[in-house]
């Protein structure tokens, strides 16, 4: 297979029997595929659930390691805000929030304990503290902050959200985007075939407002994927068309107590194997065909595939332009500033 | 129509997709603390207990971009920024508040930033307001004497000649260049465009770029007349330098010789013109250059050093229409002086103790004038005080000496309204014999000592 200056997608349709198998084994093939000098469009790393990492953050706190544990639910936090544990569990960032409260105040940091307690009762209004988890000073603390005038509620504005998209705001769908409590919220946008974007916004900061990105990653390619073996989606190729991006597949689907692979691109390479079998070796397997397909092409089959790159990317630039026409829209041109904080605060 | 054809044609279009999509870019940046002292002093934390950062990005001349002003509820450790359309000489700019209340500020350098991304990373180092903290902890290795500002940081000319680039937002802050200056060299700024560094032993001029390149090196029988504690006074448009007195190795006008250099864009074009001769001899005193209202009323103010008349005043035309003498009407032997705008000189400390005098440059007759009443005294009396201006008319007052001992103490003169005020604002870090800190295009006044890199936010005057 040649190398590639345009980005290539590894887009997974597998059973349900077998998708981890096929996705670690995506995982691996694009992992070659960029070492040959593909430019694959980036997936979502796995990441640890956020109640077990909370467990362990908790676990640290409770052995009076207040230090660390403040440094980690730190860190947790502003994992949350970059969306890198994925769509906010409301239930982990309000924990979260608590613990910072917690720690903070055993590390008489009173200012940013109030702090997060005011971002507590931001996300969940009607919270009451367990008496067997939490300390008289944060039930105490919670209660003084609770009897101060809180929050306005102002509209939340987001923009370019595309059909079948949703608003998330500390990880819920909020009852009205009108009535939004202010305050740091982090504001996460999930629309089927684009990857997660999130913000942290204060919605009643007049000028705040959420412009949805619209990028695309192999993950969020995946999704629109449709079942093994079956022709593309249209969704799905309305979604490459503008992109440019070259749309590897790889499908697996089991069928008679053993799983069927198939890889392809231009060349389709087809394995069979046993359910049991590691995605490293189905990887080896489907790899190792793609590259013998490729030598074994013919000097005219080069040209004829050459061709066909032509066609198709006059198609794509066709299509990109319709897609700039009837979206390019998107406001003046200009910049938005992304700060990270760095050092304790 | 080729292959070829229709590939270009594809890459054509798709580039024209690309640009349409790119029509917003995402700009990252940090926000830079101090580094933490030993005793976790809260100068160090200036985010400890605010509970806002007030962003907005402003043009350089200080004009607010409509609707890039955005509030960030803290605690956080990310956030955006209102957008903001694309532009040149932008800064980034972050107030740190609690409630209404101002704790900390910091601006970034002037940055470009256009679809294809900005020209650097507008870092923005946030601090407390009047305060030294520790920004780096790299020092520039020597004594500084002189800061030419650049787009990210400084030229910096050192007493043992070294150039050094001070990039403060990079991974490495300080880098010794190739080029050097003669290590007795009396170095001047010249508006933003140069470091003028005369050498009274080489009889030489040299001019150094922003970017550390030697410019121009000078010789002419005119500078020949210069010697040992020359003085040079630089135009703040950096369209000229003068170069006064300085005791002379050659017969005849001993420390009273007066020379102009003409700096026009073309540097090739640079000029050395000998003007009349001062009234009586000085070296090793204060040259400054002085604005009035008009390019005919402009002068080089001459102070204190050595001389047969040290205790006077000298007043050079520039231009070429000779020199006056003129009384200050107070001592000003060890006072520092610096130009404000509209023909006015700050004189600070001195013999005096504690006084600040505001002196007023008259070009029609040549004199000068002791506005009354004078600005508030210092609170601590010192002699040779350190001064950085900061724009128009705020003035840092950096140590001095005392009874023999190192003044620690930093005070502000605000003149931006007759008579003035003066504050006290923070210590420095520790005694330092001749403090030199350099204002540059961040907002900010850098104290570069062998002891440590030290930034002040001032809380006046931005």
């Amino acid at each position: 297979m040649p190398a590639s200056s345009r980005p290539v997608a590894l887009i997974v349709r597998a059973d349900v029997a077998v998708r981890d198998i096929a996705e670690a084994a995506a995982r691996e093939l694009t992992a070659r595929l960029e070492s040959r000098g593909f430019v694959l469009l980036p997936r979502t790393p796995p990441r640890e659930a956020q109640d077990a990492v909370l467990a362990r953050i908790e676990a640290t706190f409770f052995a009076l390691e207040t230090e660390r544990a403040l440094g980690d639910v730190r860190t947790f936090l502003v994992q949350l805000e970059r969306g890198e544990h994925g769509v906010v569990s409301p239930d982990a960032l309000v924990r979260a929030l608590l613990l910072l409260a917690e720690a903070s105040a055993a590390a008489s940091d009173g200012a940013a304990s109030d702090a997060a307690v005011d971002r507590v009762l931001v996300a969940a209004p009607g919270i009451e503290l367990d008496e067997a988890r939490h300390s008289p000073v944060l039930r105490e603390r919670l209660a003084a902050r609770r009897a101060r005038p809180g929050p306005a509620r102002c509209a939340l504005r987001v923009e370019d959200v595309p059909e079948g998209g949703r608003v998330l705001v500390d990880g819920e769908v909020p009852a009205a985007r009108t009535h939004v409590l202010g305050g740091a919220r982090i504001v996460q946008i999930v629309a089927p075939g684009y990857a997660l974007e999130t913000y942290v916004v204060d919605p009643c900061d007049h000028e705040a407002t959420v412009t949805f990105a619209g990028a695309r990653t192999a993950d969020s390619l995946d999704a629109l994927a449709g079942e093994p073996f079956d022709p593309v989606p249209r969704a799905l190729s309305e979604a490459l068309a503008p992109l440019g991006v070259d749309a590897y597949f790889l499908d697996a689907r089991v069928t008679g107590g053993r799983v069927v692979y198939r890889f392809s691109h231009v060349d389709v390479v087809e394995h069979e194997t046993s359910l049991d079998t590691p995605a490293t070796r189905v990887a080896d397997a489907l790899d190792e065909g793609a590259r013998a397909r490729a030598d074994e092409e013919t000097r005219s089959a080069r040209r004829r595939r050459r061709a066909a790159i032509i066609a198709s990317s006059v198609g794509v630039a066709t299509a990109a332009v319709t897609t700039g026409i009837v979206f390019a829209p998107r406001g003046p041109d200009g910049f938005r500033g992304q700060g990270t904080i760095e050092g304790e605060p | 129509m080729s292959a070829r054809v229709h590939v270009l044609i594809a890459l054509l279009l798709l580039g024209g997709c690309g640009a349409a999509r790119r029509s917003r870019i995402d700009l990252p940046f940090r926000v830079r603390q101090p580094l933490r002292g030993q005793d976790g002093a809260l100068d160090d934390r200036p985010l400890a207990g605010a509970s806002r950062l007030r962003t907005w990005v402003e043009r350089r001349d200080g004009e607010r971009v409509d609707g890039s002003e955005r509030d960030v509820t803290l605690p956080t450790s990310t956030f955006s920024l209102a957008p903001a359309p694309f532009g040149e000489d932008l800064v980034l700019r972050v107030d740190v508040l609690v409630g209404d209340t101002l704790l900390a500020r910091g601006r970034s350098f002037p940055f470009d930033v256009t679809a294809r991304g900005p020209s650097e990373t507008p870092d923005v180092f946030v601090s407390s307001l009047g305060r030294f903290a520790r920004r780096l902890a790299e020092t520039a290795g020597g004594h500084v004497l002189a800061a030419l500002p650049t787009q990210n940081g400084a030229i910096l000319a050192r007493a043992d000649g070294a150039l050094v680039r001070f990039s403060p937002a990079a991974t490495i802050p300080f880098e010794t260049l190739a080029t050097r200056i003669e290590a007795d060299a009396r170095v001047a700024v010249v508006g933003e465009r140069y470091l003028a560094a005369f050498s009274a032993s080489m009889k030489s001029l040299v001019l150094v770029g922003p970017d550390g390149t030697l410019e121009r090196t000078l010789t002419h029988a005119a500078l020949e007349r210069h010697g040992t504690g020359a003085m040079v006074a630089a135009s703040p448009q950096g369209d000229a330098l003068v170069i006064v007195g300085g005791l002379a190795d050659t017969q005849g006008e001993d420390a009273m010789s007066v020379t102009r250099v003409d700096v026009p864009e073309d540097v090739g074009a640079v000029s050395v013109h000998p003007l009349a001769s001062l009234p009586s001899t000085r070296s090793s005193g204060y040259a400054v250059w002085v604005e009035g209202s008009s390019p005919e009323n402009v002068r080089v103010l001459v102070l204190g050093g050595l001389g047969s008349a040290a205790g006077t005043a000298l007043l050079v035309d520039p231009r070429g229409a000779g020199s006056a003498t003129a009384l200050p009407g107070v001592d000003v032997t060890n006072a520092t002086p610096t130009a404000l705008t509209g023909g006015q000189v700050l004189l600070v400390g001195g013999a005096a103790g504690n006084d600040v005098r505001l002196l007023v440059v008259t070009a029609s007759p040549p004199g000068l004038v002791l506005a009354a009443p004078a600005p508030p005294a210092l609170s601590v009396a010192r002699s040779a005080p350190a001064l950085v201006r900061f724009a128009p008319e705020v003035v840092l007052v950096l140590g001095g000496t005392s009874g023999g001992g190192l003044v620690r103490s930093a005070e502000l003169v605000d003149m931006r309204e007759f008579p003035g005020e003066t504050v006290q604002t923070g210590q420095l870090p520790s005694a330092i014999t001749q403090p030199f800190a350099a204002y540059l295009r961040d907002g900010s006044a850098w104290l570069l000592d062998v002891s440590g890199t030290f930034a002040y936010v001032p809380p006046r005057g931005q």
